[in-house]
């Protein structure tokens, strides 16, 4: 995971730097994209992995800027005997789109949330109802147009939080990577789509 | 009750009478820009060393060139050394002072000092009691500095480092350890004022979406 992490970081760092003086690529202003993705996660600090179905609706409100929601939603854990037995998030927050002048836009982010996570902990046969924790995030990732209408997204998030109830209190932080299609439209006519926005 | 009621109509008013100044004011283009914008918070200087993380939203209504008010809410959750934990919630807002002579320009960073309220709720867990203690205080108060990044007309990340006291009735922990060497927390209520509180510091991102 550190490993594809870093790959991950050289290659949008290197598409940034080559591509930073131009800017006629495919993404613009006013295209609203759906994903839907798989994911899988590693928690350092328990050492154990979990797997996800994402997905997130995105607004590019300029040409480099867009908005996200996204929704974390908790299948399984692939380590056996995991003490984690629910961990779904919502996240909400904005993206940065490095300019390219083709149809590959990586971007960086920012997304606080909530997760909703529960273990099997329990005390005095009580067991862990689960808490809503606020979790916060630092995402990389690109999208690549490739049609009109659709494109493929990748992403690499680390979340940070913790899960405190009084039968538990349980590290969320994990690192995650999901891979997904998704679809497009614009919903501003083209000649919106370039004019740049004053600032009142 | 009545006195948070109180509170809560003099914020209004005053906000109120500072928003309506500023639509008068024919000079000042700047006045009654509204941005939208996502927030996350740590918190410490609390609950023995422990350090806490927040998520919530907020809102920035822009009064003259030079002053502006921010309306936040976050829930924070801090374990506290895996013996207790505490959860906060804020609902507050600050006023913004502009420490540039031309604030808020694209690529380029805005310093500022705010200070303002906040309506705060505690829940606090201690393990070893099986005990929480919780309670609800409109007299919280806030200071603190900022700064914000324009990255383009309408985009900005900010970071706000504030001091929170709990002028009100507050919740105060201290770690002790048992004869076995065993730690544990213990919850007191003190009465009174105090200047006991926590440093929050936020990163938020925000977007301006129009004027008022």
């Amino acid at each position: 995971m550190k490993k594809l992490f870093l790959v991950l970081l050289v290659f949008i760092s290197g598409t940034a730097c080559s591509f930073a003086q131009s800017d006629s690529g495919f993404v613009h202003k006013g295209i609203l994209a759906g994903v839907g993705t798989v994911g899988v996660g590693e928690m350092p600090a328990h050492n154990i992995s979990n797997v996800y179905v994402t997905g997130n609706i995105e607004y590019y409100t300029e040409k480099r800027i867009s908005v996200r929601g996204d929704g974390y939603f908790f299948v399984n854990s692939l380590t056996p005997n995991s003490p984690l037995k629910q961990n779904s998030s919502v996240y909400f927050g904005a993206f940065y789109h490095f300019p390219t002048h083709s149809g590959f836009d990586p971007l960086i982010g920012i997304q606080p949330g909530l997760a909703f996570a529960r273990t099997n902990d329990s005390v005095n046969g009580k067991a862990d109802p689960g808490a809503l924790s606020p979790i916060t995030s630092f995402i990389i990732g690109f999208n690549f147009f490739g049609e009109k209408w659709f494109h493929i997204q990748a992403n690499i998030r680390y979340a940070i939080g913790e899960e405190s109830t009084e039968e538990s209190q349980y590290s969320l932080n994990e690192i995650s990577f999901n891979f997904g299609l998704g679809f497009n439209i614009d919903v501003l006519p083209k000649k919106y789509r370039t004019v740049s926005v004053p600032a009142f | 009750m009545n006195h948070y009621m109180k509170n809560l109509k003099s914020v209004l008013a005053t906000t109120l009478l500072l928003l309506s100044i500023s639509a008068f004011s024919q000079k000042d283009t700047t006045a009654g820009q509204f941005t939208l914008g996502m927030r996350t918070t740590v918190s410490s200087f609390t609950d023995a060393g422990s350090v806490g993380l927040g998520a919530g939203g907020q809102f920035w209504i822009r009064v003259t060139k030079h002053m502006s008010t921010v309306w936040y809410s976050d829930y924070i959750n801090t374990n506290i050394q895996n013996i207790g934990f505490r959860r906060d919630g804020h609902i507050g807002w600050s006023v913004v002072f502009y420490m540039d002579k031309d604030p808020l320009l694209t690529h380029k960073i805005t310093p500022y000092i705010l200070a303002g309220q906040c309506f705060d709720y505690t829940n606090v867990y201690s393990d070893y009691y099986n005990y929480s203690v919780e309670r609800w205080s409109a007299a919280a108060a806030q200071g603190g500095v900022g700064a914000t990044y324009k990255l383009t007309n309408h985009f900005d990340l900010s970071l706000i480092a504030l001091y929170m006291m709990h002028l009100g009735k507050h919740v105060e922990t201290e770690v002790n350890y048992t004869e076995q060497g065993e730690k544990y927390l213990v919850i007191t209520t003190p009465q009174g004022a105090s200047l006991d509180g926590h440093l929050l510091i936020t990163l938020s991102v925000n977007y301006l979406l129009g004027k008022l």
